[in-house]
């Protein structure tokens, strides 16, 4: 018999920082793109796992001391390896119990047809624009659930001003993976209210000016996560030699399009880590840090 | 003193869902470009294990909702990262017993010759399509980098030499190999990724599997597949430790069109004009116009490339399925995935594209 404890205890013990379970029901109502349910009708419910992002890859980012491994450890490994292999075992734990679990890693680099944003942590986005129902009644493949509004319904946490999930004890600082299954198990809560007490610390930190009351601008954000700003210690002087609108992109002022934003991605690579597909964040996550010490402060976390 | 028990402990506790010990003797009359005596001659052993592909990441295609996890978890994820964690954890524990652990992961296709056709130096494969896509445009492809690979000395194989998993699996008394030649296990059916170890270790081998026949010999595999890439009647038949396996032709270059490209009634992410249009005659192979090869693949694949950049990750299983056409069926009543899940993962007539 699965049981939620044994599900919870397995999830620590494989390396989530927290786990949550949440009820299918509450999906009710969101747009079939995004629905759990389009995956497998008979679901009962979805369970949440947080992984904590080491805190001292922001601190080296903000001593300007180290990027790499942010990038590397904080968003890839997560993602790719840590998130993989722990949703593969954990997947066998509800199999052996004669329940479907299905594994939602990160879908990093696809977008849903008609979501125009985009991932600033990777080279670039797409979106599924030719995409077609397979038959009547049916979302546009693939479907890919929100990840920030299932955790909130697993009770991890709750979003920001950010438009980043935070969450109890880690604040910002974390990664998410997900299992939607049919197995009957009792449910968590979802997550009341937010951490986020609108400080607006995290606009004001953005060296893009990309998060406002309205929430992120993800194209914005992707041009500052890639270092177009002045702060960022691998920008030459010769960065847009000629260009324009220098001072302007530099000091975060232009507002940047779909097609502005990556007509200047070329011009925007500063250190050489294309080949995982990985973006190096010369933002240093800005947002995220003053937010994890805003709440820390407050002794919220 | 090292045992099988110790090496098999060590699999599942590792991770690996199965472990078998097969005697390499069992590979006696392969080619020699695929028998793996030749990676390491003082090998006494071979280590299988399975790793189960989670029947959730098909449920989404069963659905025709979801498509990307199934690569992404259950290929990527298997082949490239949680197998090899279990095979360098059991690599270990044989090296501390004073053996060699040769870690033998899913190398997709890298191999002398082609896992394709068994040509020399071809070694596209359809999962990694990607890279391949990538070779071309630097006018490199896989196959002109492998083709000039040649023996270091006489008597050995060119470099590298790549077995094939599947009879390997036969060798270890995994399972057996089903008519879609697919591996079949009584426990996972055909749901499972393969990866070995080769060693001097003495262990005590396994026998082959001698149980109920896994595949029901239903054919739904040929029936199912979009392309008509497997033969209902013709077969290929191999003996590996005196164990006959048997399977449908497959046409490879067809399926591997038809696994990443599904055809007009498959794949929802190609428009039903960009068919109709057909420009150039370039979806020719999927019209039935034209027989598979690889010049006719490529063409497919710069043909669609745009409807599904090849950068987003591993190629995406479009087509209708032999993998779920034959866990449905060995769901079924005396099946040897009956009663496995509470729910059959198939409940109605599978999807088909309107066009």
């Amino acid at each position: 018999m699965l049981s939620v404890e044994t599900i919870k205890r397995k999830a620590l013990e494989y390396g989530a920082a927290a786990v949550g379970i949440g009820d299918i029901a509450l999906f009710d109502g969101v747009p079939l793109q995004r629905d759990p349910k389009m995956i497998l009708p008979n679901a009962r419910c979805i369970i949440g796992f947080l992984f904590r992002v080491p805190r001292a890859l922001y601190q080296t980012m903000e001593s300007k001391r180290q990027y790499y491994q942010y990038t590397q450890f904080g968003v890839k490994y997560i993602d790719e390896d840590l998130s993989e292999i722990f949703l593969l075992k954990m997947g066998g734990l509800i199999e052996n119990a004669g329940y479907d679990a299905c594994l939602q890693r990160n879908v990093s680099n696809l977008r849903i047809k008609g979501d125009h944003s985009t991932n600033p942590e990777l080279v670039d986005t797409y979106e599924l624009v030719h995409a077609e129902p397979v038959a009547p009644g049916k979302p546009v493949p693939d479907v890919i659930i929100d990840f920030n509004q299932a955790a909130t319904i697993c009770g991890l946490g709750a979003v920001g001003a950010s438009s980043h999930l935070i969450a109890p004890k880690v604040g910002p600082f974390l990664r998410l993976a997900f299992i939607i299954t049919d197995a009957p198990l009792k449910c968590d809560a979802p997550f009341q209210g937010t951490l986020c007490d609108n400080c607006g610390k995290c606009m004001d930190a953005c060296p893009g000016h990309a998060i406002d009351k309205n929430g992120l601008d993800t194209w914005q954000c992707a041009v500052y996560y890639r270092g177009a700003h002045r702060s960022n210690p691998f920008m030459s002087n010769d960065f847009l030699a000629g260009h324009p609108e220098r001072e302007e992109i530099i000091s975060g002022k232009k507002r940047f399009t779909r097609e502005s934003a990556r007509a200047l991605y070329p011009a925007l690579n500063f250190l050489p880590s294309r080949l995982t597909g990985y973006i190096p964040c010369l933002c240093a996550k800005a947002c995220d840090r003053v937010c994890y010490r805003h709440l820390k402060e407050k002794g919220v976390l | 003193m090292l045992t099988s028990q110790m090496v098999k402990d060590a699999a599942l506790n590792a991770g690996a869902d199965m472990c078998g010990i097969g005697d390499l003797s069992r590979f006696e009359g392969a080619p020699r470009e695929m028998d793996p005596r030749y990676i390491f001659p003082e090998a006494k052993s071979i280590i299988g294990m399975a790793f189960r592909i989670p029947r959730g990441v098909q449920r989404g295609i069963e659905e025709g909702t979801q498509f990307y996890q199934y690569p992404s978890m259950a290929y990527g994820g298997i082949n490239e990262i949680f197998a090899p964690s279990v095979l360098y954890q059991v690599g270990q524990l044989i090296e501390d017993n004073g053996y060699e652990a040769v870690v033998y992961r899913n190398t997709g296709a890298r191999g002398c010759v082609s896992d394709m056709d068994g040509t020399p130096g071809n070694t596209l494969s359809p999962e990694e399509q990607i890279e391949a896509m990538n070779q071309a445009k630097r006018k490199t492809n896989h196959h002109r980098s492998v083709q000039f690979t040649r023996a270091a000395r006489p008597g050995q194989v060119a470099p590298d030499l790549q077995f094939q998993f599947r009879l390997a699996a036969v060798a270890c008394g995994l399972g057996e190999i089903g008519w879609s030649k697919m591996f079949l296990t009584a426990d996972f059916g055909p749901l499972q990724r393969l990866a070995f170890i080769l060693s001097d270790a003495p262990l005590q081998p396994d026998p082959l599997y001698s149980g109920p026949p896994l595949c029901r010999r239903c054919k739904a595999c040929a029936r199912e597949c979009p392309g008509g890439c497997l033969s209902e009647t013709e077969s290929i038949k191999v003996s590996i430790g005196g164990k006959v396996c048997e399977w449908g032709k497959l046409d490879e270059w067809k399926c591997y069109a038809f696994y990443t490209h599904g055809g007009r009634k498959f794949n929802p992410f190609v428009p039903k004009e960009i068919w109709d249009k057909n420009e150039n005659g370039d979806l020719d192979l999927f019209e039935g116009k034209t027989s598979a090869d690889e010049k006719e693949v490529m063409k497919v694949y710069r043909a669609l490339e745009k409807y599904f950049p090849n950068w987003v990750g591993y190629n995406m299983a479009k087509c209708g399925g032999c993998i779920r056409a034959c866990v449905s069926m060995l769901e079924k009543r005396g099946g040897c995935m009956e009663g496995r899940f509470k729910k059959a993962l198939r409940t109605g007539k599978p999807w088909v594209m309107d066009r």
